[in-house]
């Protein structure tokens, strides 16, 4: 499973996008139990979502995030929607 | 001209400084890449640089204009120099209404070109010691330069017609002071539970109220150079 940048092309890492949750988690100050399970439940429905695909943009994996954090913590979504439009 | 005009017209340029949103957005950036990345003591010295980068080249800019002035103006910018300040004034003031928030309902971005805002963008998500924190307060506080130029042309000019030294020093530090106040109301704010992402809420939902503000707030300078300094 690839993950394509605009210049670049890398393995999708499951760790990555929990990783990446804790840390977006972690700086609106969303606890740490919940902020692992969130992290755990999303990434488990990334793996599914990217299981058939062969080529995915960081784009789609965002946006995928955003639909499955929006229930489980609208504002962790928000921040994930925002990340590029703040200036 | 009495030293209260010079102060009333300081205060109000200040606050039309301050309402310009970019060095507001950066400090949101940053707070909210390094939340997530150091710990919170470290994450308040990072803003705390960032706001001290930001107050730093305001205070010097003032100087410099004072200089300026001082050296080539003969210590107060003449009529023509004001109405043109004014001019300026006016064309800010109407940019702030129509075009200083690009177009889309939940989003903050500026006009401002797109390799730019990628650069503070990204020196956001890498700041990790004081020093970049301070040159970044600093370069987002330099890149608003478009729109401040003639309110530090101004504020110098006030500040000249003072007739005491030291209320000409402490004046100057007053008004740097007064243009990071959104920045350190952010800072109390997240010191006392709020996050980055709550300040960015705000600016959203109050996008068009900022923007009547700023750009009105940039008519009524014009207006007050107008009455008090021109005629």
């Amino acid at each position: 499973m690839a993950r394509k940048t605009k210049d670049s092309c890398y393995e999708y890492s499951r760790d990555g996008i929990k990783q990446n949750i804790l840390r977006n988690a972690r700086s609106i100050k969303v606890p740490q139990g919940w902020a692992e399970q969130i992290a755990e439940r999303v990434a488990c429905a990334i793996d599914k979502w990217i299981a058939d695909k062969e080529l995915v943009t960081e784009d789609d994996i965002r946006l995928e995030m955003i639909k499955e954090l929006e229930p489980l913590n609208p504002d962790l979504a928000f921040a994930y929607q925002n990340h590029d439009k703040i200036i | 001209m009495s030293d209260i005009t010079s102060i009333a017209t300081i205060i109000l340029a200040g606050i039309t400084q301050a309402s310009l949103q970019l060095g507001l957005g950066g400090l949101i950036l940053l707070y909210h890449n390094s939340m997530g990345k150091h710990k919170r003591r470290k994450t308040r010295f990072l803003a705390k640089n960032y706001i001290f980068g930001a107050a730093s080249i305001t205070f010097l800019m003032v100087c410099t204009f004072c200089f300026l002035i001082g050296n080539f103006f003969g210590g107060a910018l003449n009529a023509e120099w004001l109405l043109v300040c004014i001019g300026i004034f006016a064309a800010s003031g109407s940019v702030m209404w129509l075009l200083y928030y690009r177009r889309g309902k939940k989003s903050t971005e500026l006009w401002l070109p797109k390799a730019f805002t990628r650069f503070i963008r990204k020196k956001a998500r890498e700041t990790n010691d004081n020093v970049e924190a301070f040159s970044l307060g600093l370069l987002s506080s330099f890149a608003e330069m478009p729109l401040s130029l003639a309110i530090y042309f101004i504020v110098a000019n006030c500040i000249l017609q003072m007739h005491n030294g030291f209320w000409q020093i402490a004046a100057v530090a007053a008004y740097a002071a007064l243009t990071v106040f959104p920045m350190v109301y952010l800072k109390l704010r997240v010191k006392t539970g709020r996050s980055a992402v709550d300040a960015q809420k705000w600016r959203i939902n109050n996008k068009a109220f900022s923007r009547i503000f700023s750009g009105s707030s940039f008519m009524i300078l014009a207006v007050f150079v107008l009455a008090f300094w021109v005629m």
